[in-house]
């Protein structure tokens, strides 16, 4: 039986896929703010959307 | 023993509540938006917020995720929304749906509605069934697939999702920016109508079903479903501790029965189950906790006299 700090083989690919995921994550987030999405997002932000309001 | 749960579950309700409120004025803060009719303009408005609160929203100090990855997927200028996507990814990796039982503004309106008197009803499990799933299809097609489709046509395309559905738009930015602006009243036609229609429909819904839109509506809460499973913040449960009582499937908003799957992609992660539950089988947390009981016969059978507890005579 494992010790209770002790991963169990189970456990490891799931550490593995949140490492994975965390990375790709980063990488996507670092990608998507060079690529200057931020800007497109915050300019998104700042104007009233008339489609998401019910007007256009 | 009926009192010691009662209240428990009364303490954890309120404190659950307190954080929902706490999260809605953060990602609602700006209260002069709503006394101006006029939206936010500052830098935070860059940010995704990891919750569906509509960008138009006049209080909305950041983004909607749903609005945000129509704006940047599927623009000319970025074929995928990467940073939302790694927003919503890192969010989710690192909560699940946790987001959706602690954080979210609409599921704090959902659970608000819950608790006015009134029966539940009892939806055959079939239609439940079927109805989890489109949720999973409104986030394939109407958010995901749109944008994709942009991208091949080269044409913008309408946000339909946001266009004739969203009922957190309509609540937190159309009925507000309606009522303060005259020109946006006039303007206010068929479309309107019929996403008022919609909300009210859902808020409706509420009253009499706990949680309808996040059970079968919301693709926020279809994505971070996707994490449930192997997320940081997980859920445990511990069969030699449980009695069998079944009140923590009684007590779950979304219908899951923690015990056959602590993590199932419908939880919200809301810990109602395991307020309710006095033999401490359900645990929740970020580190992987296993049977207390498991530990207890490990621990025990441990030798109580090993060679390092001899002691050497001078």
């Amino acid at each position: 039986m494992p010790r209770p700090n002790q991963k169990t083989m189970r456990q490891l690919p799931v550490a593995w896929l949140r490492a994975a995921i965390i990375g790709a994550a980063a990488a996507a987030i670092a990608l998507g703010v060079t690529s200057n999405e931020f800007m497109t997002v915050l300019a998104k932000g700042v104007r009233v959307c008339l489609e998401c309001v019910g007007i256009g | 023993m009926f009192g010691v749960r009662g209240n428990r579950v009364k303490r954890h309700g309120r404190m659950r509540t307190l954080v929902q409120c706490a999260c809605a004025a953060l990602t609602n803060g700006y209260a002069a938006g709503f006394a101006r009719g006029k939206v936010f303009s500052g830098a935070s408005k860059g940010l995704c917020v990891p919750v569906l609160n509509c960008s138009s929203c006049p209080g909305a100090l950041g983004s909607c995720p749903i609005g945000a990855l129509r704006a940047a997927g599927g623009s000319p200028r970025h074929t995928i929304a990467f940073y939302v996507l790694g927003t919503l990814a890192l969010f989710g990796v690192v909560f699940g749906r946790l987001i959706c039982g602690f954080a979210c503004p609409f599921g704090l309106i959902q659970d608000l509605l819950a608790r006015i008197p009134a029966p539940k009803l009892n939806v055959p499990a079939a239609l439940d069934r079927v109805l989890r799933k489109v949720k999973y299809l409104i986030l394939a097609f109407l958010v995901l697939g749109i944008p994709a489709i942009s991208i091949v046509t080269g044409d913008s395309v309408a946000p339909f999702f946001c266009k004739l559905f969203c009922p957190a738009g309509t609540l937190e930015a159309g009925i507000p920016l309606v009522a303060l602006n005259p020109g946006l009243r006039d303007d206010a036609g068929l479309l309107f109508g019929w996403k008022v229609l919609v909300l009210v429909a859902i808020l409706l819904l509420c009253v009499f079903v706990r949680r309808p839109f996040c059970k079968w509506f919301c693709p926020l809460g279809a994505f971070y479903s996707l994490f449930n499973k192997f997320s940081f913040y997980h859920m445990d449960f511990d069969a030699h501790a449980c009695v069998g009582c079944k009140k923590c499937v009684h007590v779950c908003p979304m219908g899951v029965d923690v015990r056959d799957d602590p993590n199932n992609p419908e939880c919200i992660r809301c810990g109602s189950c395991k307020a309710t539950c006095l033999s401490h089988a359900i645990m929740s947390g970020w580190k992987a906790r296993g049977s207390q009981i498991e530990k207890d016969v490990a621990r025990l059978s441990e030798p109580a006299y090993t060679a390092k507890d001899r002691v050497v005579e001078s």
